[in-house]
């Protein structure tokens, strides 16, 4: 029973300051290039978006009154690596806010979350630069440093390059057994930064429920799907899988669960299709950690999901009123 | 209450301003507009004449058909003619109404002791009869004549009569203050009701936060052996298939009646206007019409039926200006009256006056899934739109079209400002005239059809067309009129359903 009318540009507003504690924790745990990314995607989007408005023949003011392109920008500024290259942040953004957004009709009508569609892109594009960049840190102190990496390209000397999902799937193709897994090896920060970024998000996720922008039912079957299986592989066998609480706070989890596979336009819009929709994408995430190759599974689980809202919608409608199916 | 109806919502009820002022009387205007069509179903045929003299309650019009109800003279006046106008109802149609100068002396109808003497028993026919000759009709919403509801409650056995209290409309309090003023009626007329159509048990259905009625009415269920039950105050659970369900725990299956399941909902004035018309034979010839919002004395108002808008407003101490809107209905079903010489109907049940609004400027739906949440139907409005918009009769079938009763729930939390329950309207008016154009022109073809057969059997055209009743295509006409009437003024409250 909600009954407090919002309107959408509010929504919008408030999902962008719920961003921001993660934001926050994020270019404290890996750099300014976090900031260079997402202002940069903000930038790009909005004269992108502006453009073609103006195409389609609306006339209004340059940021468009729903403020929906900068939550676009932000998500993909946090999901793209901090220092990616200039050059594939605008293929990114571009891909995003042209194809996978006005491609499909603008704001309402698109099938695949567009910034995921656009990480998704130059993930396959550029496997090499974005699997070596992905969670790098460096912790330089000033953001124009940030900003000519990101101008120049980098050349990281990858000294702590890989984040703890990568150390577990790649030792874990080698059948190392879990307890010769080194964790010290990341160090008390690298390897609990993607910690602090989690619960950073789930903080800003759960304003976001209270406030009624997010439909409880996908975070709650995303992260329960995701910790079930995981629970399960650890008990099956908890030397060569990890656990629940790690798959929770590694990787784009939360900002996944509260701010990705939440976006209203393609996500299922019926009860028990939210709840489906979350645990596919819980269960997605588990099998690409586990079996994939990509850093993290969050994009793709997401856009395979996407790709289902029809039919999850129309397989959970409602009863209606009066109806005799049951 | 053990059972609840899906969706809903919580609101500022906004009726503090009203549900604590005594009903007043408003003044008998020096002209009346009486309209001719107060309710689904047949226009009905006058029966005076320009310049005749009327007497209070004197029959000016009535119905030929089934489903009508006939209209009196509120007050002595002189019939001066038929004008058309604007009428306050749903939507505000333009309706010929019969135009009458009441007479200088003209008085109100004397009013009924409301400390109800105990009604001997009357016979049903009697009662049925008084019902109809005085007018009653569903005082709730849609205006369904009550005599044609209680005779469907005769052919088939009534479990439960529902006496629909549940006011759950915003600013809307004209059947809370009848309960509160006139309990005894409401409760003999409930009783009335209940014995006409052989109910087991008599549910009398109260907002949980209307507690002054609850005090009143509750001795007088108590004699009458009336169940006294508040339901929670989620709007719209007033609504016939919502209040069905939260008191019974059954639903109305889609396409039927609530006469189907053993039920028969009337609304509370609906009951009083039962209990004077068998009692005292008192014609409807006025109703209680809230006026709240932006005037300076918000209140209830005892108003004859053809009282101009602007007459009962100026007594509210309504201002006339530009920056406000007057709205025929509560803030969820309301819609915009315009025309403020348009006459008070026997279904208007309040007058709201409202600051104008700044025109909204929908954004494209984001399919965020609040609509599908609080849909007391259960439908998917969001899907619904699309369908709507472009009007894909299939698709709209297929995701229940029909089934949305139009509380506006779904308008009122959508983020994008989308007017969804007014698309939903114009699709269903589309379909149903696209449905009445197909039948009227099958029926063509048949008498086409028939014709040429006639002619191919050689006989003799012009007598087989004299003695051809010519009533079959009024008929048609008429039963087609009244389909496209009943999907423009469909309404969940005390409303016909799907007859
Ligand atoms: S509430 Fe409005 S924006 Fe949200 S799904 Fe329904 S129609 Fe679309
Ligand atoms: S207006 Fe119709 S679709 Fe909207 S909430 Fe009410 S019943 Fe559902």
């Amino acid at each position: 029973m909600n009954g407090r009318p919002l309107d959408v540009r509010r929504i919008m507003l408030e999902t962008l300051g719920a961003l921001v504690p993660g934001l926050l924790v994020s270019v404290w745990c890996y750099g300014w290039g976090v900031i260079c990314q997402c202002v940069l995607v903000a930038v790009v989007a909005l004269v992108l978006e502006a453009l073609v408005l103006r195409l389609r023949g609306r006339r209004g003011p340059w940021i468009p009154a729903d403020a929906s392109v900068l939550v676009l920008a932000v998500l993909l500024g946090l999901t793209l690596p901090a220092y990616t290259p200039w050059w594939i942040t605008i293929i990114a953004t571009a891909f995003a806010v042209l194809i996978a957004k006005h491609a499909f009709g603008g704001l309402g009508q698109n099938v695949f979350n567009p910034a995921m569609a656009g990480y998704a892109l130059v993930l396959v594009c550029f496997p090499a630069i974005i699997k070596s960049l992905d969670g790098q840190f460096l912790a330089l102190d000033r953001p124009w440093q940030a900003l000519r990496l990101v101008l120049r390209g980098v050349e990281i000397d990858t000294t702590s390059g890989a984040t703890v999902l990568d150390v577990l799937r790649t030792q874990r193709m080698m059948m190392l057994m879990r307890s010769e897994i080194d964790l010290s090896a990341f160090g008390f920060l690298s390897a609990a930064r993607a910690q602090w970024v989690n619960a950073a998000f789930l903080i800003g996720g759960l304003f976001l429920v209270v406030r009624g922008h997010v439909k409880w039912q996908i975070p709650v079957g995303l992260l329960g799907t995701l910790a079930l299986l995981a629970g399960a592989g650890y008990v099956y066998d908890s030397a060569r899988y990890a656990g629940a609480m790690l798959h929770l706070f590694a990787g784009a989890t939360m900002l996944g669960a509260f701010f990705i596979a939440t976006d209203p336009v393609t996500s299922a819009t019926t009860r028990r299709g939210r709840w489906l929709f979350g645990a596919g994408v819980g269960a997605l995430i588990y099998v690409m950690r586990v079996r994939g190759g990509y850093p993290d599974g969050v994009a793709f689980a997401v856009l395979f999901m996407n790709a289902l809202v029809p039919w999850l919608d129309n397989v959970t409608r409602p009863r209606t009123y009066g109806d005799s199916r049951s | 209450m053990p059972f609840r109806f899906n969706g809903g919502l919580k609101l500022n009820g906004h009726k503090s301003a009203t549900a604590d002022v005594p009903i007043r009387r408003a003044a008998i205007p020096p002209m009346l507009y009486v309209p001719l069509q107060q309710h689904i179903g047949r226009r009905l045929t006058p029966r005076v004449s320009t310049g005749q003299q009327v007497a209070a309650g004197e029959l000016l019009a009535s119905c030929d058909g089934y489903v009508g109800a006939p209209i009196h003279a509120p007050v002595a006046a002189t019939v001066t003619g038929v004008v058309e106008r604007a009428v306050a109802a749903r939507g505000a149609p333009r309706q010929q109404c019969i135009a009458l100068a009441t007479s200088a002396d003209a008085a109100w109808p004397g009013s009924i002791a409301s400390e109800a003497e105990t009604v001997a028993a009357v016979p049903a026919a009697q009662m049925l009869a008084a019902i109809e000759s005085c007018g009653v009709l569903g005082l709730g919403g849609a205006g369904f004549p009550t005599h044609v509801k209680v005779r469907e409650g005769l052919h088939r056995a009534v479990d439960t009569l529902i006496i629909n209290g549940a006011e759950c409309e915003p600013y809307i309090t004209c059947d809370n203050r009848l309960l509160q003023e006139r309990a005894a009626e409401i409760a003999h007329g409930a009783h009335m009701l209940a014995r006409l159509v052989n109910a087991h048990r008599t549910i009398v259905a109260l907002e949980e936060d209307m507690t002054a009625a609850a005090a009143a009415i509750r001795p007088w269920c108590e004699q009458l052996g009336l169940t006294l039950e508040m339901v929670p105050a989620i709007y719209p659970v007033g609504g016939e298939k919502q209040l069905t369900r939260v008191l019974l725990g059954r639903e109305i299956p889609r396409g039927s009646l609530p006469i189907h399941i053993g039920v028969l909902v009337q609304n509370v004035a609906t009951a009083a206007a039962v209990y004077r018309a068998v009692a005292h034979g008192g014609k409807l010839v006025s109703r209680v019409v809230t006026i709240a919002g932006d005037v300076a004395s918000p209140g209830n108002f005892d108003t004859l039926i053809g009282t101009p808008v602007r007459a009962v407003l100026a007594q509210a101490g309504g201002r006339f200006e530009d920056d406000l809107q007057v709205w025929c209905g509560g803030s969820m079903m309301g819609t915009p009256l315009d025309d403020l010489d348009a006459p008070v109907t026997k279904t208007t049940n309040a007058l709201l006056v409202l600051p104008r609004a700044p025109a909204r400027v929908p954004l494209p739906c984001i399919r965020c899934g609040a609509c599908v949440d609080v849909c007391p139907a259960s439908l998917q409005p969001q899907a619904l739109l699309d369908a709507a918009v472009a009007l894909e009769s299939e698709a709209l079938r297929k995701l229940h079209l029909f089934d949305c009763i139009e509380c506006g729930c779904c308008d009122y939390v959508c983020p994008s400002t989308i007017p969804l329950a007014a698309t939903y309207h114009r699709a269903k008016v589309h379909l149903e005239e696209a449905r009445v154009a197909q039948l009227a022109s099958v029926a063509v073809r048949d008498r086409h059809q028939r014709r040429q057969a006639r002619l191919a059997q050689g006989r003799d055209v012009l007598v087989e067309e004299l003695i051809t009743p010519p009533a079959a295509g009024d008929e048609l006409r008429d039963a087609l009129a009244a389909a496209v009437a009943r999907a423009r003024q469909r309404k969940p409250d005390d409303g016909a359903g799907t007859i």
